[in-house]
């Protein structure tokens, strides 16, 4: 049986951050809704590494937008889901429902 | 409102790793953000931590250049160590006569290691342009856990091991000072300041 590689927790949550961005999808925004939602601090070192690591497995692509003023003269980098990385989330989210469903211990969560 | 610089110093540091294609993105995106936080503290943890992924990752698919920087920096430290040893030993016994045993074996112990690992910094930079910032920082590293590790094993308190740790720190810094001044020839501060000032 072939090896099957589920996202792990963090490129999980990056990208959904990038589904819910649509467009607007780089470096700063997809940082800051992560921490907005999950209330977890993002390391810029760490999600750029992360990003690379999916693009590098074809799960999101990247296209390089206009250098601002703003940005001290550098271009944001702009990231979208692939189709496969569409499939590649569904099907983590199925195995994880899968996983979650019957348990009684998680059904009585305040 | 004009954009406000972050340290020019971890800026240039960002920049002198190689040019991976998420390097200048992760620049902009902590320049953007520095502008909300005005916190250069944040703003130093966060280059620390782009520059220790950027190790990892130019380590993982360049290990042969590793291999060779550490090759490259063992063999000009061994010459530079037979090529200093008679000058050491020369002023050693001046400052013996001048100064006591004393004070003369720690200029000592502070001045050769110096001597010995900044030619082998600096040659580390200087034959490594590809990845050339990451080839100081894994020599410096492999140096640090060479050279600490028997620290464990020495008698903390005496002046050997005061001596040890005299020359360990000597030598890192020697290292380091040699290497960066490899990398400063290519990649020279000011430049990289003027064009932030610029914005």
């Amino acid at each position: 049986m072939a090896k099957r590689e589920y996202l792990g927790e963090f490129e999980f949550m990056v990208i959904l951050a990038l589904l819910r961005l649509g467009q607007n999808a780089y470096g700063v925004e997809i940082s800051r809704e992560i921490e907005r939602r999950s209330g977890r601090g993002v390391a810029v070192g760490s999600l750029y590494a992360t990003l690379e690591r999916l693009e590098a497995h074809g799960l999101i692509s990247s296209a390089l937008g206009e250098a601002t003023p703003e940005r001290g003269g550098r271009a944001k980098r702009y990231f979208q889901v692939t189709a496969d990385g569409l499939d590649k989330i569904r099907e983590s989210q199925r195995a994880l429902c899968s996983m979650w469903d019957g348990l009684p211990e998680l059904e009585a969560v305040p | 409102m004009s954009a406000l610089n972050p340290p020019v110093l971890a800026t240039w540091l960002l920049g002198l790793m190689d040019s991976s294609a998420w390097k200048d993105a992760a620049a902009g995106d902590l320049f953007e953000d520095y502008q909300r936080r005005r916190a250069p503290g944040w703003y130093w943890r966060q280059v620390w931590i782009v520059i220790a992924f950027a190790v990892a990752k130019d380590l993982r698919h360049h290990w042969f250049l590793a291999l060779r920087a550490l090759v490259v920096a063992f063999l000009v430290a061994t010459l530079s160590n037979d090529l200093l040893m008679s000058f050491i030993g020369h002023l050693l016994r001046m400052a013996s006569q001048l100064l006591g045993q004393g004070p003369s074996l720690l200029i000592a112990g502070a001045l050769e290691p110096f001597l010995v690992c900044a030619p082998a910094g600096l040659a580390v930079a200087l034959t490594h342009r590809k990845c050339q910032a990451t080839m100081v920082l894994w020599y410096v590293a492999v140096m640090f856990v060479v050279t600490v590790w028997p620290c464990v094993n020495r008698v903390h308190g005496t002046l050997e091991f005061a001596l040890y740790c005299e020359c360990t720190v000597s030598a890192l810094v020697g290292a380091l000072v040699g290497g960066f001044l490899g990398i400063a020839w290519h990649h020279p501060l000011d430049r990289e300041s003027r064009r932030l000032s610029r914005g």
